[in-house]
Formats: C-alpha cells, sequence, structure tokens
C-alpha cells in the first residue's frame, strides 16, 4: 500500500492537460507521410459550459423574480386600500365588506349604483392588481361565498353591474384580512400549469468491487504471446524489455478490479399541468458517473520469476440526457400532495460513449413551502439498457438501479 | 466513439489518427512534460510516442476507453524514460535508505495548489527525483522495478523518491505561503 500523498498527487493530475509543443503534429505527420491536417477540436470550453449554467441559472431567477416581485408588490398596496377608506368609492368598498355582517343591502346597492362611473375609474389600480391576484386567488367562487351566498340578500339583482368590481375590491380585502391559504385549492382552481424544478439526484446500490479473471482472454488464464520486442508486446508487457533487442516469450494473466461510485445526477425539470390529475414533464439532466479500475498484470518472461504490475485507471462519463414523462397526482391536502410518475430519458455521453437508454418508474411527495415553492423527494427505480459499448460503468453493473431525487419546484403563474 | 476510432486507425484511416490526437493530444504532453520538461525533447517524444500509437494500434486488443488511454499514457513514459536513458545519465544521489525513516518531514500538500501549479513544480524538480517520482507515483512501480528499470539500487531509487518528496512538500509550502 503506498503513502497517502502518492495518492493525493495521483488524483491531482488526473486528466491534466498540457499545450503541446508547436510542431507535433508536422513532425508526426512528416515521420509518417500523412497528408492529413488535425481538425480543429470543436470542444465546448470551460467557458462556455458556464455561460450556460449561468443562463439556466438566471432564466430560473428570473421566474423567481417574477413571482415573488407580484406578491410582495400586490400585498402592500392591498394593505394600504383596505386601510385608507379615504374617498367615497373606498368607503362604499368597505360599507360592501362590512355588508355581510349587516343588513344594509338596500343602501350598498343605492350607493354602489350612484358611483359607479366613478368607481370604475377610480379602481384602475385596485382592479389591475386583482387581475394579478386573480391568478392567486380562487377568485369567483370564493368572492360568492363572501358578498352573496353568506347574506341571503334579495337585493342582489340591484347591485349590477358593480357587482365584479366590488367581487374583485371584497375579495382582496378579504385576502388581505386573512392570511390562511390554501396551496392545493389555489393551485388547481388557478390553472397553475407551469412548474420548474431544481433537483439532485444518486444512485441507491451500494458501491462494490466487481473483480474479473483476465476477461479478454479466450478461455484460459495465460496468454502466450511471442513477440521480437514489438512495440505493442513491450509496452502491454514489461516496459523494461523495450531496452532489450532480443526475442522473448511471455506469459501474461491480468485480472480486473472495477469499482463503480454511486451516479450523481443533476437537473433542471419543467412540469406542464394536463388535468387536476396528470402532468408532463421534461426538462435536462447532467449525470457523473465515476469508476475506478485496478489491473493487476502478472508477467512472465522467459519462465523467469513472475512480475507483478498494477495499473490504476480512473474513468469519468458524463451525460446530458432529456427525459420525457408524465405525473399522476394520488392524493393532496393543503400542503401536502403525492404522485407517481413514469419517464423514458435519452441521454448523450460527453465522452465518447454512445447514447444511453433508460426508463424509469417513480413515487414521490412534495410539501409546499409557500404558494410558488414545494420541497420533495422522489424514490425511483431506473432500468438502463446496454449501451452496446465496450466501457464498463455503473449502469453496466447495475441495470436496475434505485435511485432518490430531492428539489426545489416552483409553479409558475399562468 | 474511441473504439470505432481506434478500428478506423487499424484500417490506416489518416483522419481518424489525428481525431485520435486531436483529443489526447494534450493529456499525454502533460505526462510527457512530467518526464522531460524541456519542449523541444518533449516534442521528440511525444512525436516517437505518437508514430508507436497509431503503427501499435494494429496488434491492441481493445478494452475500453480507460485502459487505451492508461496504455497510451504508458507508451509517453516508456519513450520518455528511453530518451532520458540514452541523453544522458540521470543525476542521482546516492542515499542509504535506513536513514531516511528517521529523516521524515512533512508530506506533499498537492491539493492546496492548482494542477497547473503543481504540474510545474513536478517539472522542476532535478532529473533523478523526477524520474523516480514518476515512476513511483504516477507508473506504480515498485523500488525494486525502477531499480531494475534504472539500473540502480533499490536504496537509491527511495532515496530519490524521499528528496522529492521533501523538495516538492517545501515547494508546495514555498507557493502557498507566496499566495497568502
Amino acid at each position: 500500500m503506498k503513502e497517502d500523498w502518492t495518492d493525493k498527487l495521483r488524483q491531482r493530475l488526473e486528466g491534466h492537460k498540457a499545450e503541446p509543443p508547436a510542431g507535433l503534429w508536422e513532425g508526426i505527420s512528416k515521420q509518417m507521410d500523412l497528408d492529413v491536417k488535425p481538425v480543429r477540436k470543436a470542444a465546448i470550453s470551460k467557458r462556455l459550459y458556464w455561460t450556460a449554467a449561468a443562463s439556466v441559472l438566471a432564466l430560473i431567477g428570473f421566474f423567481i423574480y417574477q413571482n415573488v416581485d407580484e406578491s410582495s408588490i400586490d400585498k402592500p398596496l392591498l394593505t394600504e386600500i383596505a386601510k385608507q377608506p379615504v374617498t367615497p368609492q373606498e368607503q362604499a368598498i368597505q360599507t360592501a365588506s362590512e355588508r355581510k355582517h349587516s343588513n344594509e343591502q338596500p343602501s350598498l346597492a343605492h350607493e354602489t349604483r350612484s358611483q359607479e362611473p366613478a368607481l370604475t375609474a377610480q379602481a384602475v389600480n385596485s382592479v389591475q392588481t386583482t387581475e394579478k391576484k386573480s391568478m392567486e386567488i380562487p377568485h369567483s367562487e370564493q368572492v360568492e361565498e363572501s358578498t352573496t351566498a353568506e347574506d341571503s340578500s334579495p337585493a342582489e339583482p340591484e347591485v349590477g353591474g358593480t357587482t365584479k368590481s366590488l367581487e374583485s375590491k371584497t375579495s382582496v380585502i378579504a385576502v388581505t384580512e386573512s392570511n390562511d391559504w390554501d396551496i392545493e385549492q389555489y393551485r388547481s382552481h388557478n390553472e397553475q400549469k407551469w412548474s420548474i424544478s431544481l433537483n439532485a439526484s444518486g444512485g441507491l446500490l451500494a458501491e462494490k468491487s466487481v473483480e474479473r479473471m483476465d476477461r479478454f482472454s479466450k478461455s484460459n488464464d495465460l496468454i502466450a504471446t511471442q513477440s521480437s520486442s514489438t512495440e505493442n508486446s513491450y509496452y502491454l508487457t514489461d516496459p523494461k524489455s523495450d531496452y532489450k533487442e532480443k526475442e522473448h516469450i511471455t506469459y501474461t494473466n491480468t485480472t480486473i478490479d472495477a469499482k463503480h461510485h454511486l451516479p450523481i445526477r443533476l437537473g433542471v425539470g419543467v412540469q406542464y399541468k394536463l388535468n387536476d390529475h396528470l402532468a408532463l414533464l421534461s426538462g435536462l439532466n447532467y449525470t457523473y458517473l465515476f469508476s475506478e479500475f485496478l489491473h493487476t498484470q502478472t508477467t512472465i518472461v522467459d519462465h523467469s520469476i513472475p512480475h507483478y504490475h498494477n495499473d490504476s485507471y480512473t474513468q469519468k462519463l458524463y451525460y446530458l440526457g432529456i427525459p420525457v414523462g408524465l405525473s399522476w397526482k394520488l392524493w393532496s391536502s393543503s400542503r401536502f400532495s403525492l404522485y407517481v410518475a413514469g419517464q423514458t430519458m435519452l441521454e448523450k455521453c460527453l465522452n465518447d460513449n454512445p447514447w444511453q437508454w433508460s426508463v424509469g418508474a417513480s413515487a414521490g411527495a412534495e410539501y409546499g413551502i409557500s404558494r410558488q415553492l414545494g420541497l420533495y423527494l422522489q424514490p425511483s427505480f431506473g432500468y438502463y439498457f446496454n449501451d452496446g459499448s465496450t466501457s464498463e460503468h455503473y449502469y453496466k453493473e447495475h441495470p436496475l438501479a434505485p435511485s432518490i431525487e430531492f428539489g426545489l419546484k416552483l409553479h409558475l403563474n399562468p | 466513439m474511441v473504439e470505432q476510432l481506434v478500428e478506423r486507425i487499424r484500417q490506416k484511416d489518416q483522419r481518424a489518427m489525428t481525431e485520435l490526437y486531436q483529443q489526447y493530444v494534450e493529456e499525454l504532453s502533460s505526462v510527457c512534460y512530467r518526464y522531460v520538461p524541456q519542449e523541444n525533447d518533449a516534442k521528440d517524444v511525444l512525436q516517437n510516442s505518437f508514430v508507436k500509437i497509431f503503427t501499435s494500434i494494429e496488434s491492441l486488443e481493445y478494452r475500453g476507453e480507460a485502459s487505451f488511454k492508461g496504455w497510451m499514457k504508458k507508451v509517453v513514459a516508456n519513450e520518455a524514460l528511453c530518451y532520458l536513458k540514452n541523453r544522458k545519465k540521470l543525476l542521482l544521489v546516492e542515499q542509504d535508505a535506513a536513514n531516511i525513516q528517521t529523516e521524515f518531514e512533512e508530506e506533499p500538500e498537492p491539493e492546496r495548489i492548482s494542477p497547473d501549479n503543481l504540474h510545474q513544480l513536478i517539472m522542476e524538480l532535478p532529473d533523478g527525483y523526477r524520474t523516480v517520482l514518476n515512476l513511483f507515483v504516477f507508473e506504480g512501480y515498485s523500488h525494486r522495478q525502477i531499480a531494475e528499470l534504472l539500473g540502480i539500487s533499490e536504496a537509491t531509487s527511495a532515496s530519490q523518491l524521499f528528496y522529492a518528496k521533501r523538495l516538492l512538500a517545501k515547494k508546495i509550502k514555498d507557493v502557498t505561503r507566496r499566495k497568502g
């Protein structure tokens, strides 16, 4: 076992890159008599990755700001209206709000009718506010209840054209008076169709080392290679042999110890509500798979004492995937909701592996921390189809893999 | 996909060679500079390495990208060693391995500096220190194997590593101190 600092050193320089010497390709090309030039790598620079990440965050921030902005502006304005019944119109509104506590419908009807034009003009601001708010308040039914249903007044038809404005006003005041809100009712009544989520998930199957004995040999553990110090036999067997220009017989036995770490996934999801229960899901996921391999090579050259050589490699695979699926809401209360979801996902490997296709099923629970925001936890099972590559990774080792996803959901106003 | 690239190179597809070159040249350059810090020397080593990679690939059994990349790095490391051995005798300071444990000092803390800085500091080590450190740390050789490879004693290999470690730790500390 080597000292710890050597591991740190190796890990620190894992995948390190340096600028190649000038004129290198020209030299190779000349030596091998090639007549092609290297294609400029269409690499996506780190800067571009950061720009893309910043754009996504900015977009999410913008939506959050839009939502927070509306609610934070509305509330003080509404409170102000409620507290300062200075104009006759507002007095009328206040009267309207008090109407349910007294039986003064005839006078209210009279007053509102006479003030109608002024009320409409004056109420522009508050109506705008109400319109905005109407996205958040279950207006018509709730207002009807507060203004008409409770007082079984015969004067209802007399209020006529102004009823709507008054209803809106009344509902605004009712909201400012009561801090109670029902997320579920609010969401379903106001057709809050779009949601954005930020999520992270990880695999749940324990990491384990998988050892294979010379999987590259046909039938037995020992491969006999006769070589005349060719470059290949040298590099694949004993490094020292390159310095000797003599023929030798090399027996090689390789064991590979593979350790696949738990996958990590980060994503942005969008959800479109088709009806009260069903929603369409999609998004963009970034997945990171990390594996460690230890090759132990036993080499016997010309029947000499066996040489043991260890080589450790690490493999980092990055995927960008687009999931598509449906979710079905099973149950909901004021703050909680339970749902199940099914999805399929196609992932592009950013290294050189082929596309990865998977299907999955999950069950989740969401807790609403505010009108717009919810926290959710979603255990799931995914089946990862063989990508057909030769490289080993977590999903090949565990095609049926459980995972757990958690995140934040932002419900957007229509 | 690398496997397809390898297959195309086996069929003498020159475009595939340029693609492979483009994909790995920076990582292989990093390995090469660790052994051979001078640009002109590194160019010769890398040139020979790529020629060997392209010509040896035909008989190579592809075992996945990680293994393939490891093999290419090994080609570069071996080529660099060949170059160092042919060019001059390595400057090695003989040291009694028995004294090493008593002189133990601080260990390098590579996590405190950037990979670029660390790479640079390794390049700045004297030839002998750097070569043994590379073989021991990055190639995973034992002192016995290093001794055989470089034609030195195991004790010398151990002492070179000890001094390399101590000097690297000091250099890392200097860099972190300078940066405050």
